[in-house]
């Protein structure tokens, strides 16, 4: 299924694949998959361990480039820009694609360096004053300031799993990315933090491209607008979050959802 | 993995078997739908006051196995979290049972009728009623098999037999009406088989609704509009 009517007919999407293979050694793992991503909403990726999900989601930053044996093939674009091209500044690229991964990773830095590492990387801060008003609007929009801002010097470490996942988030925005990508984002934390993390999906939505990778499908049925099943690392259908869950057109995506198999 | 099908059956067996005993109660009170309905047709056609009694009392019955059915739903969908076409059942069952229970009362007011009619005079136009009883009756008993069978074809055939029953109430309005003009003697056991026709022209409505659900549940797609053919709302005098 390559050509769906329901992808970003509305505006140019943020970022569109066209003929994606993704191969460790021998072994494929992605199939010829083509998908748009919209800066509108909230984009899942689901299916059952093994269907490619992650490795599907970690070609839009070039993540699988640290994989020696993988190969990516076909055509991926950031606002109708190559990302595989030659010319594409691979850490420049990750900072306008960002990404939250499934253990909380903060850095064994305070809370406050763990945001700024990115902006002073990437130079984005003229001086003290500047990166102090990029560390406090980053762990704002993470919804994690007012339990931090008294704290700053403390280490990232030191916090519980749910605020060190919004530290991950808070220093994912802190380069003020365009796309954000998160893999299993909530699967190691407890249902009042994941629903913390849920919720600013949701207030940071429409301001970045989001596309989470989720094996909890009430939680892609939550927080997400489109939804891509994937099965054997081919996509096999794309569409709007409702009608994957309540009328999805291909019977793998239905006995999927509704606990036939995986 | 195993290769999808159709009706597999799900990875946590107490799912389908949740889903199977809701199925059980949709099936036991459409059947107790019919029989309550033939029940109240033969008790008003025998004059049996006493067996009229017994259907009025029968409707608890009904009641307590709609809320059985809404428990039911309830828990699966809080417990289990039901997507797709398990949802769409699920909904449908609620509904279903609702209507079902709705269809109980209709019979039960026939039952309630047939108590007042038994005491005047028997009048022709009755016996039309038997055999619209029968055709309504028809139609519960097919939809709850299409229900049983998830089957939205059967469902769909269902849907145009509601003209028979629109007819046979228009046929019966009519004669009743030009009855109790030429005899305001039968204005009163006339107007009762009047409701009693409205009664089952309800319940064929209600039961072709079931239908439609059932062919939701199954494809996700309503059925397009279905004709009526009910004109006596719009009905002055007799022609």
């Amino acid at each position: 299924m390559n050509q769906n009517p329901a992808i970003g007919h509305n505006q140019q999407p943020k970022m569109t694949a066209r003929g994606v293979n993704v191969f460790y050694g021998q072994k494929q793992a992605i199939k010829d998959v083509s998908i748009d991503v919209s800066s509108d909403h909230v984009t899942a990726f689901i299916g059952p361990s093994g269907c490619g999900k992650s490795t599907f989601l970690r070609c839009l930053n070039r993540m699988n480039d640290t994989v020696d044996s993988a190969r990516v093939e076909g055509r991926i674009e950031l606002d109708s820009q190559d990302i595989y091209a030659a010319a594409m500044d691979v850490v420049q690229l990750r900072a306008r694609v960002g990404m939250v991964f499934q253990k909380p990773n903060p850095f064994p830095k305070s809370i406050y360096e763990n945001v700024a590492y990115g902006p002073r990387l990437h130079g984005l801060a003229r001086n003290k004053a500047d990166m102090d008003a990029i560390v406090e609007s980053a762990l704002r929009r993470a919804g994690l300031w007012d339990e931090v801002k008294d704290r700053l010097s403390e280490s990232g470490t030191a916090m519980s799993g749910g605020q060190q996942q919004r530290l991950c988030i808070a220093r994912a925005i802190a380069v003020d990315p365009e796309v954000i990508l998160m893999d299993e984002p909530c699967s190691a934390l407890d249902p009042i933090a994941t629903a913390r993390i849920e919720e600013l999906i949701d207030e940071l939505r429409g301001r970045y491209a989001i596309v989470i990778v989720t094996h909890n499908m009430q939680q892609a049925a939550r927080v997400s607008q489109k939804t891509a099943f994937f099965h054997l690392g081919s996509l096999v259908e794309y569409d709007d979050t409702s009608t994957i869950f309540t009328n999805p057109r291909e019977t793998r995506t239905k006995d999927y959802i509704t606990g036939r198999y995986g | 993995m195993s290769p999808p099908s159709e009706f597999s059956a799900h990875t946590v067996k107490s799912f389908d078997e949740d889903i199977a005993q809701l199925r059980a109660v949709i099936t036991r009170m459409g059947g107790l739908c019919e029989t309550q309905i033939g029940d109240a047709v033969d008790a008003l056609v025998n004059r049996n006051v006493e067996a009229a009694r017994a259907i009025v009392e029968q409707d608890l019955r009904l009641d307590a196995l709609e809320a059985e059915a809404e428990a039911l739903a309830v828990r699966i969908i809080a417990l289990r979290a039901p997507m797709a076409d398990d949802l769409r059942e699920i909904v449908a069952a609620l509904k279903i049972a609702g209507v079902l229970e709705r269809i109980g009362d209709y019979a039960k007011n026939i039952a309630k009728r047939a108590s007042v009619v038994a005491q005047a005079q028997p009048i022709g136009p009755a016996v039309i009623i038997p055999e619209m009883a029968r055709v309504v009756v028809e139609i519960i008993h097919d939809t709850l098999d299409a229900f049983v069978d998830r089957d939205a074809a059967k469902a769909l055939a269902i849907l145009s037999r509601d003209q028979q029953v629109d007819e046979f109430y228009n046929s019966l309005f009519r004669s009743l009406l030009t009855f109790m003009m030429e005899n305001p003697h039968y204005i009163t056991p006339s107007t009762h088989l009047l409701f009693v026709a409205k009664n089952l022209e309800r319940i064929g409505d209600h039961a072709t609704s079931v239908a439609e659900m059932v062919h939701y549940s199954v494809t996700g797609q309503r059925p397009a509009e279905r004709p009526k053919n009910d004109f006596t709302s719009t009905l002055y005098s007799p022609e």
